[in-house]
């Protein structure tokens, strides 16, 4: 009859997991948070939920497949909690101002805006992953998962519990920043 | 001649609205009646023709970024033998009692 591991056992389990997945894990958190500290607290919140939910690993999966849905599942949730903070911290007045510049209040193309002013758009890969990294953290997580892991937006909604309006602004603003970086790129 | 701007202000689109039905296009994401305002919208204005021909590029270029990027262009942040120690020896102090595990301040 087999019997439930110990506790010490299951430490043991954990701390080889620690050695030999860690690094990937943080590498999978980071590449999507873009921060070393979050990433970390996430690395290890994904260790310790794993600790607490050893009994329900039926190794149907590799260790590592489960670890990466549990660190999935603690990102997402940090995006989730982003996303039901007040607007201002999800839409950040300054990047709303700056990925609107080359409109007018009445919503209208400035045709005095520098930006208007230029037809080229740099599409080097360089300056796309530059002008990705100044995105607000929400609307970085929008594109990427829409346009770089090809998620379906209903997906992206309900797992960030946002309306689709919601989410058509984040990504109208984020494509509107990206267009005028790229453009400022263009002639650098 | 109140019918004309009436029709204007019901079925016309400002650059702002009609770039954001264009993202929603992108995405196959349009009612009938969007697609007819939209189409309405980009016949007249060039400027917003030029955005919708961009976004298009932009949105290709990323899913090519997407589909070229190697999983060796790591991030310059590294996870250490220290870092995993680290974790180890908070699994071992903090997991028996299913306490919190202490956490780093947040990057800014």
């Amino acid at each position: 009859m087999s019997t439930a591991p110990s506790d010490h056992a299951i430490d043991k389990v954990l701390n080889q997991w620690v050695r030999d997945y860690s690094e990937d894990l943080f590498h999978v958190a980071l590449s999507q948070t873009r921060q070393a500290d979050l990433s970390r607290d996430l690395v290890q919140a994904c260790f310790l939920s794993a600790y607490k939910g050893y009994d329900g690993f039926r190794q149907e999966s590799t260790a590592k497949t489960w670890l990466i849905s549990i660190l999935n599942r603690g990102i997402l949730d940090h995006y989730r909690e982003l996303s039901r903070k007040p607007s201002s911290q999800h839409m950040p007045q300054a990047a709303v101002d700056k990925a609107l510049s080359s409109l007018t209040d009445m919503g209208a193309w400035d045709m005095n805006a520098e930006v208007n002013q230029r037809k080229t758009l740099s599409l080097d890969h360089g300056h796309l992953e530059e002008c990705m990294s100044q995105l607000p953290d929400l609307w970085h997580f929008a594109i990427t998962e829409r346009l770089l892991k090809e998620r379906k937006s209903s997906e992206i909604c309900q797992e960030l519990g946002i309306t689709a309006s919601n989410y058509w602004q984040i990504i109208h603003r984020a494509k509107m920043a990206l267009r005028n970086c790229l453009k400022q790129q263009g002639i650098q | 001649m109140k019918q004309l701007i009436q029709f204007m202000q019901r079925y016309t689109l400002s650059c702002e609205k009609a770039t954001l039905l264009m993202e929603m296009a992108n995405a196959q994401q349009l009612a009938p009646w969007q697609k007819l305002q939209l189409a309405f919208h980009k016949g007249m204005c060039n400027m917003c023709t030029d955005y919708h021909k961009d976004s298009i590029r932009i949105d290709d270029e990323l899913s090519s970024l997407a589909r070229s990027k190697k999983p060796s262009q790591s991030p310059r942040h590294e996870w250490t033998d220290k870092d995993k120690e680290a974790l180890i020896q908070q699994i071992n102090d903090n997991a028996c009692d299913h306490g919190p595990i202490k956490n780093h301040p947040t990057d800014i």
